[in-house]
């Protein structure tokens, strides 16, 4: 179902931005969601757009604090910057993450053999 | 929702909207922009590098959506929206909405009272702490509730269980006193109650203090305690009026205390007398409700068996007066609340009628209008609304009805509440605070949602048929027939309701006729009828035979009298005072063992005055004294009941037990209804006695007037306050307004119910009427095809009147069956007709067809006018 596949892109791309937030200090929209593309080598299907869904939910959580800044050809934009209480939140969800792919590896690398009794 | 203020967010966002909005448009544009100026870079040209700018942002409009939803409560923008819809669409057919809300309104308005009035009377806790520990005790006779207790039964009760931490009594009477304060006498009500039942209930004095055992010892002090009401009336709420003494019935009595303010007891009562032994009576009388407060951890079982134990040991010693007799316990408030069931059963199930009938309009209504809708459904449902979507819709539209019906309805229940109380003698203690209460407003809300979901369900649910690719092509509704078919179950089930309610008020109808054509006995017109208390203290035996003489005489002489009576108690007006009494030479075998007779006492030429029939030998005459023989007349029931067909007069009977003296049947009068006019002719019977041979000091005035009654009270009471100022004459009365009295809550009730049911009627006409227009309208196509075939209009119009006679018949026998049942439960209200009576049966199946006939006069009248080139063009 649709609903499904939105969710969990959800929790993934809010880990992504919150990362990207982590590593590159304060950024607009654009400027996330074409740092998300180019580390992920376009490998990745990303409609920017949904990166503005992931920015609101974050700042709802206190993850994430956002004001209008002016950018580098000084045009007013919006810039999103990681919280300490969003910096925690990316190191539980990075342990949890690679934990989860940890042992989703394990189990794709397991040789073949008997069936349990 | 993960946390609180996540959604504490989400809602903020909902009511900032427009802000954010501006917001995010101005943070996407700044995003087009930069997107666009890379692409340029790229080399694209503008047009190629805007438009890949939006492919990747994945369309404008659905990241503004995305963003909306992720901002704020979807859930609750979407019911906004809808009840937006909502309002919008029922705007544009007021008729509709407000003939619903109307109907609806009365239903829920009804309900609402009915059941906050019944959660007051019935199940609220009583204002006292603890309430739930207290409990009723009342005497039965073998199991049947008498309800009242004897004072030494009482006695025995307190003394000999444990299950109480505290067991009192009170008079089960409120007794009216004369009590002079400032020269003027006054009648205030009184109740003697037992040293400790104030502080059983947990009442707190707002001044003074409780009784104490001295005050409750025979000889001992007089004192009272007065009412709040009471002591702010006479005292102003002054401090020192404790200690003050009042004069009530020509003694001396001096105030200890005040009852707080918010202390309410089952009556109304102004001073307060302490009981004292001498109060209790003998065994043989049950004066007194027994009221205790079980002992911590004991249950009501507990207790009740230990009661019964001493009702065994009672029956033992005393089987003369305690034969079969037992004290039976209840909670206090179900104690309280028993007698008013029955009527509260009546009016319930009244209401809920008409409810459920106004529930089927509204539905039948939304149906209707549902089918009207359908293509207007069938486009939603093709530009992509999800069938959840379209039935939320209508759902939303009957709650947005509902609720505007609840709020109407809850005005309406306020002064619908008052109504009703006055149809129930509901006593005060239970009704102190009724009106706007939480309670009142619950049911309302409860009663709204109900009804919003009960009538909503069935038309929403049917819009999940909604088919586009069928409907949409069709033009018509595709499952139209099938609403008309519901429709017509639903009308059927409201003529259905209509009938059980028609021939319940029918019924009542026919005992109030019954119950005004009672003969009472005695001649009611132009008799005024009042009280003449005298302070026993100062009015000695032979001092008060001189009085109400003397009293006779000047009434019988005032101008505009025509004859005069004195009595004890006045016949309707003072019920009850039945004592026992047996013939003389007949003893029965134990004196409890025999039947007994109201007793009245009477001057001479009381009957006369009255209009009351001599049948044999002779009636009170003045040559009657203290000193010459004892004599009693009795009336014809009496006579039979003591010497079957023996001849009465000269036979001796023996009244209320004292076998010691005897009286002689001197004369038989015709029955009179003492105690109301449903009293059962073959039931007892009354004896008289005269004033002279038993001087009461409380007797009754009973005045034949040649005009108006009430023209008298200013010169009758001028006599009086002649001859002693001290003394009021209570109030005067005509018996006219004594009899309709006795049946006001009869008609009250008959009242009610022909209000429901008129109002059913209305509602099961507006139901049929609207089906059948509607079924006419839709088939405009068909008829106009039948009358260029041939068929006339008479014959078109007769085929409208025969679907209305199929519903109307079908709902007469349903409701006809449901009819038997139900008046089986209105069977005790009702007085000389039976639950089944086929004329009321009869008349209102006739009363329904008429009504169905008349409501389908103008759709078979529109049908039969149909011009068949206008409707065939249409189509």
């Amino acid at each position: 179902m649709a609903n499904d596949k939105l969710d969990l892109l959800q929790g993934t791309l809010d880990l992504l931005v919150l990362q990207t937030l982590a590593s590159m200090g304060p950024m607009h929209g654009y400027g996330i969601a074409r740092r998300i593309e180019q580390v992920g080598a376009d490998a990745l299907m990303l409609n920017q757009g949904t990166i503005y869904a992931a920015l609101v939910r974050l700042q709802q959580g206190k993850w994430i604090d956002a004001e209008w800044g002016t950018s580098d050809n000084n045009r007013k934009a919006k810039y999103y910057q990681i919280t300490a209480r969003g910096r925690r939140r990316l190191g539980a969800e990075t342990a949890n993450w690679q934990r989860i792919s940890g042992v989703v590896q394990r189990i794709l690398d397991a040789p073949a053999g008997e069936a349990l009794p | 929702m993960k946390n609180l203020h996540t959604f504490l967010a989400r809602l903020r966002a909902v009511f900032a909207k427009p802000a954010l909005d501006a917001d995010f448009n101005e943070e996407l544009a700044q995003h087009l922009e930069a997107a666009t100026a890379d692409n340029l870079r790229a080399g694209m040209s503008p047009e190629e590098a805007a438009r890949r700018a939006r492919i990747a942002l994945g369309g404008v409009d659905q990241t503004r959506e995305l963003h909306r939803d992720a901002r704020g409560l979807p859930w609750l923008e979407d019911l906004a929206r809808d009840m937006r819809f909502g309002i919008r669409s029922l705007r544009r057919s007021p008729g509709f909405s407000i003939a619903t809300i109307v109907i609806l309104a009365l239903g829920i308005g009804g309900v609402t009272a009915m059941f906050s009035t019944l959660y007051t009377v019935l199940i609220r806790p009583l204002p006292y702490p603890e309430a739930n520990r207290l409990v009723l005790g009342r005497a039965t006779y073998s199991g049947d509730i008498n309800p009242m207790v004897a004072g030494p039964d009482y006695v025995d009760y307190r003394d000999q269980s444990h299950s109480f931490s505290a067991l009192e009594a009170y008079f089960a009477f409120p007794m009216e006193v004369t009590v002079i304060a400032d020269q003027s006498a006054e009648r205030a009500r009184s109740l003697i109650v037992s040293a400790g039942l104030f502080r059983t209930l947990g009442v707190n004095m707002a001044s003074g203090r409780h009784f104490t055992a001295e005050e409750c010892r025979d000889n001992g002090p007089l004192v009272v305690i007065v009412s709040h009401d009471y002591w702010q009336k006479h005292f102003a709420g002054e401090t020192s009026a404790v200690g003050r003494s009042l004069t009530i019935d020509g003694s001396a009595y001096d105030i200890v205390g005040v009852t707080s303010r918010d202390f309410q007891f089952i009556h109304d009562v102004d001073v307060w007398f302490p009981l004292r032994p001498q109060n209790l009576g003998p065994r043989r009388y049950n004066n007194w409700l027994v009221l205790g407060r079980l002992r911590d951890g004991v249950s009501l079982a507990a207790a009740q068996s230990d009661v019964d134990v001493i009702a065994a040991q009672l029956e033992r010693a005393y089987p003369d007066t305690n034969a079969r007799k037992a004290l039976l316990l209840t909670p206090l408030l179900s104690g309280f609340a028993e007698q008013y069931r029955s009527g509260f059963g009546l009016l319930c199930g009244g209401t809920a009628a008409i409810l459920l009938i106004a529930c089927a309009n509204a539905a039948g209504l939304l149906l209707a209008r549902g089918a009207a809708r359908h293509g207007e459904l069938a486009v939603r449902a093709a530009i992509g609304a999800s069938h959840w979507r379209l039935v939320r819709l209508l759902l939303t539209e009957a709650l947005i009805l509902a609720g505007a019906a609840g709020m109407l309805g809850s005005i309406l229940a306020v002064w619908m509440q008052r109504g009703l109380l006055h149809l129930m003698p509901v006593e005060a203690l239970l009704l102190r605070d009724v009106g706007i209460s939480r309670s009142m407003l619950l049911v309302a809300f409860a009663t709204t949602l109900l009804t919003g979901f009960g009538f909503g369900l069935l038309p929403a649910w049917r819009a999940r048929q909604v088919n586009p690719a069928r409907d949409l092509k069709s033009g018509a509704s595709g499952s139209g027939r099938h609403g008309v078919h519901l429709r017509g179950g639903l009308v059927i089930g409201q003529v259905a309701v209509s009938f059980v309610l028609l021939v319940i008020a029918g019924l009542l109808v026919r005992s109030l006729t019954a119950l005004n054509r009672v003969d009472p006995g005695f001649n009611p017109r132009n008799l005024l009828t009042a009280e003449v208390p005298l302070p026993p203290g100062d009015y000695p035996d032979p001092k008060r035979l001189v009085f109400f003489s003397t009293l006779l005489d000047s009434v019988r002489s005032l101008p505009g009298v025509e004859s005069a009576a004195v009595v004890s108690q006045v016949p309707l007006r003072d019920p009850y005072n039945n004592v026992g009494i047996y013939a003389a030479d007949a003893p029965p075998v134990k004196p409890s063992d025999g039947g007994d007779g109201y007793q009245r006492v009477v001057l001479p030429g009381y009957f006369r005055a009255m209009g009351i029939p001599l049948w044999a030998g002779r009636d009170i005459q003045p040559t009657d004294s203290a000193g010459s023989r004892r004599v009693v007349v009795v009336s014809r029931q009496l006579a039979k009941s003591l010497f079957a067909d023996r001849d009465p007069l000269g036979k001796r009977v023996v009244i209320d037990q004292a076998a010691d003296v005897t009286w002689e049947v001197v004369g038989v009068v015709a029955d009179v209804k003492q105690s109301g006019l449903r009293e059962d002719a073959g039931s007892r019977g009354t004896f008289y006695r005269a004033h002279a041979q038993q001087a009461w000091s409380t007797m009754r005035l009973a005045i034949r007037t040649a005009g108006d009654p009430q023209a008298i009270v200013p010169s009758l009471r001028t006599l009086l306050q002649k001859m002693d100022p001290r003394i009021p004459l209570s109030g005067p009365r005509t018996m006219e307004d004594v009899i309709a009295n006795a049946t006001v809550s009869e008609r009250a009730q008959t009242l009610f119910l022909m209000t429901f049911s008129l109002l059913a009627l209305t509602l099961a006409a507006a139901g049929i009427y609207g089906l059948l227009a509607f079924s006419v309208a839709q088939r405009r196509y068909e008829i106009g095809i039948r009358l260029t075939l041939g068929a006339t209009g008479p014959v078109i119009a007769r085929g409208i009147l025969r679907e209305a006679g199929r519903l109307a018949l079908a709902g007469v026998v349903a409701g006809g069956l449901s009819s038997l049942g139900a008046t089986q439960l209105i069977r005790a209200n009702l007085y000389g007709v039976g639950s089944i009576d086929p004329p009321t049966l009869v008349a209102a199946a006739l009363v329904l067809l008429l009504i169905a006939g008349l409501a389908a006069w103008l759709p078979a009248h529109r049908a039969a006018r149909v011009d068949p080139v206008v409707a065939l063009r249409a189509e």
